[in-house]
């Protein structure tokens, strides 16, 4: 490089510190008042704080309810009470390996679930017993053909990555090129040959190093389960449970199999059993597992699935019985919600909280839009169901607590599904008409705002239609509230 | 795990955060905040492009320092690790989010007036831009960049090469 062209870069590098510290004295913030925020943070004065805790409560519930599966229902930390098909069933052990049988729906006892929701439990930095923290990021993306990419890392609590494992296309189409082509050396590999191979394969990146491994086998060394989200076949799980065991020294068991289940990996829900399906946000249930790692509790979920497509997770029992609770430190931030919702008599509407901007997404709209729309506000989806005999014909339920969409059931394409209608029963602050009605509401507003003119001759109680929505007080009088409210089609009984 | 024992689990995390952040000497935290708060947020900013979310990151770095402040050795490091990490993730999400609520709103969305070399900066990859952002504004050297982002020394300089390349192919005349 001669002596101008690096003046060059010189006075390009001077410039450019020069400028960014003019565009950032632009940025001036209040340092008292961002202190008082983090010290009401630290005191559970500010609205962050309660959040953390929650969290941490939220996460040590579920792992510490052992045999006890996930639901996004009602409020973080709350116990809710999953009855499948409308029918309380309890259980208080799931199979403990595949040969087992799934309970039915006679065999069931009461499944105490502990709301959690990705967005309750983000980043979470997780400190073992070794008192290194570690930090697990996972994301779920799409390609432009819909296929799922995967990418995993652990990082260590300086920041060093621990374990990354990185797609380079659709993880289906690694696989493929990978044990597919080479199953014939690979059956007959030692598992050190099956590393060399992986790594041969190219373009995949594996920690390798041996300062890795052994600090991978710290935190891991009692991991004997690890839940992986994939939509793999049996042959693609075994593969991927083989080169996790190389590389983290876990072994794994899966407990729930789904893909043998007729029409793909769709569990009929009436037959009792238990079908949780997490859709998309897979970033809070990875450190989940991991907290619960830590937390020597046994945990267990069992996670059905809708189709090949979904983002399915497997259900894996965990123990570890060397961290004790004490042990355990929680942190991490609470990211606001990418989007709000509110509930309109012609659809949803979506509100993006930093510019006010509002968006119709109305009935009709396809369901892979909209259930990511609702969850980027809410988390994912708590169950899925099908209504068979709903008055105005089948429908597919797509339940977050209080609030269900409807989707038409028999759609070809299933995530292109129309969206039918919405359904709100229960209480939530969260989930409300844009103009804040919810249930709980007290009637006195409704009136006020124009609405129960008129109460319909209804068997469902004091019922009006307004704004292209139907609602349901428990009383004629200004001091009753609203019960629940729907718009489009729904599944109420008359 | 009965019901009971959850609630004194739950109590006991309560405790082991309280008790952290109530040990803490409140004057050294006080005064490593205001001598740092002003810089961390603009350093947030030229990497996240919002001064909204960068303060709301470097409280939310300063409040995951004030749980540990005890054990930490150099809480300024840990803040800006913590800080660079959490614009990272930050990012991320936000890029979901943005893709995801492009397919709701197929129409271009207008963003926020902001400064040009912020606009710049966004166009870098995640690394690139933090390691740019923390040897150009934050004075760092490599290694420091490397401890800080958890990222190799050769990954840093690399970065910074390429970063330096695509901004002085935008910025310059």
């Amino acid at each position: 490089m001669n002596d101008t062209s690096e003046r060059n870069e010189a006075a390009f590098e001077a410039e450019l510190t020069m400028a960014m510290r003019v565009a950032s004295n632009s940025v001036n913030p209040d340092v008292e008042q961002g202190l008082q925020t983090v010290r009401g943070a630290a005191t559970g004065t500010s609205a962050r704080r309660p959040q953390r805790i929650l969290a941490a409560v939220a996460a040590v519930a579920v792992f510490g309810l052992g045999a006890a599966g996930l639901s996004s229902l009602g409020t973080s930390g709350e116990t809710v009470r999953f009855s499948p098909a409308g029918e309380t069933t309890t259980t208080s052990d799931l199979p403990n390996s595949p040969d087992e049988p799934l309970p039915t729906t006679n065999e069931f006892a009461d499944i105490e679930r502990t709301v959690v929701s990705a967005a309750d439990v983000p980043s979470v930095d997780i400190v073992p017993a070794g008192g290194d923290a570690i930090r697990v990021v996972s994301e779920l993306n799409r390609d432009g053909a819909g296929s799922a990419l995967k990418t995993v890392h652990v990082f260590s609590d300086s920041g060093e990555e621990l374990f990354g494992r990185t797609t380079n296309g659709p993880f289906e189409r690694w696989i493929e090129s990978t044990i597919l082509a080479r199953r014939d050396v690979l059956d007959r590999a030692t598992p050190a040959q099956w590393r060399e191979q992986m790594l041969d394969a190219g373009g995949h990146s594996f920690s390798s190093s041996s300062a890795m491994s052994m600090r991978n086998d710290r935190l891991w060394a009692d991991a004997r389960e690890l839940l992986v989200s994939t939509t793999l076949n049996n042959d693609q799980r075994a593969f991927l449970f083989e080169m996790l065991e190389l590389e983290l020294g876990v072994s794994f068991a899966v407990i729930s199999d789904t893909s043998g289940v007729p029409g793909g990996q769709r569990q009929d829900f009436s037959t009792g059993a238990l079908e949780v399906r997490w859709n998309g946000h897979i970033d809070g249930l990875p450190r989940s597992l991991l907290l619960g790692m830590n937390t020597g509790q046994p945990l267990s979920y069992f996670i059905g699935g809708i189709d090949g497509e979904s983002d399915v997770y497997e259900l894996i029992v965990y123990e570890v019985d060397r961290v004790t609770m004490s042990d355990l430190q929680i942190e991490g931030p609470i990211p606001a919600p990418m989007l709000a919702v509110a509930l309109d008599g012609q659809g949803l509407v979506a509100i993006d909280p930093e510019t006010g901007e509002s968006t119709l997404i109305p009935f009709g709209s396809a369901r892979r839009d909209v259930v990511e729309m609702v969850e980027m506000a809410y988390g994912p989806p708590g169950i899925e169901f099908d209504l068979a005999e709903c008055g105005g014909g089948p429908l597919h339920a797509v339940e977050w607590g209080a609030l269900t969409l409807y989707f038409e059931p028999s759609a070809a394409d299933l995530f292109g599904a129309p969206f039918l209608g919405w359904f709100v029963s229960g209480e939530s602050p969260v989930i409300a008409t844009v103009d804040g009605f919810g249930v709980g509401t007290a009637s006195a507003e409704l009136f006020e705002a124009g609405l129960g003119d008129v109460f319909a001759d209804s068997t469902l109680g004091w019922e009006f239609f307004d704004r292209g929505i139907s609602w349901v007080v428990s009383g004629p009088e200004p001091s009753d509230t609203l019960e629940s409210f729907w718009a489009g089609e729904s599944c109420a009984f008359r | 795990m009965p019901s009971d024992e959850l609630s004194d689990v739950a109590d006991e995390l309560s405790d082991v955060a309280f008790m952290s952040s109530s040990s803490v000497d409140t004057s050294a935290f006080d005064a490593l905040f205001k001598a740092e708060y002003v810089g961390l947020v603009r350093l947030a900013y030229l990497i996240v492009g919002s001064q909204v979310r960068a303060e709301e990151l470097t409280q939310d770095a300063f409040s995951q320092l004030l749980d540990v402040w005890p054990a930490v050795e150099s809480p300024g490091g840990f803040v800006r690790t913590v800080l660079v990490s959490c614009c990272r993730d930050a990012q991320r999400r936000e890029i979901t989010g943005r893709r995801k609520l492009l397919l709701l709103r197929p129409v271009a969305q207008t963003e926020p007036e902001r400064d040009y070399l912020v606009d710049a900066l966004a166009t870098l990859p995640d690394n690139w831009r933090a390691a740019v952002v923390l040897r150009f504004y934050g004075g760092h050297s490599v290694r420091e960049i490397a401890e800080i982002t958890g990222q190799p020394e050769g990954s840093v300089k690399s970065g910074l090469h390429r970063g330096l390349a695509q901004l002085r192919g935008q910025l310059s005349p």
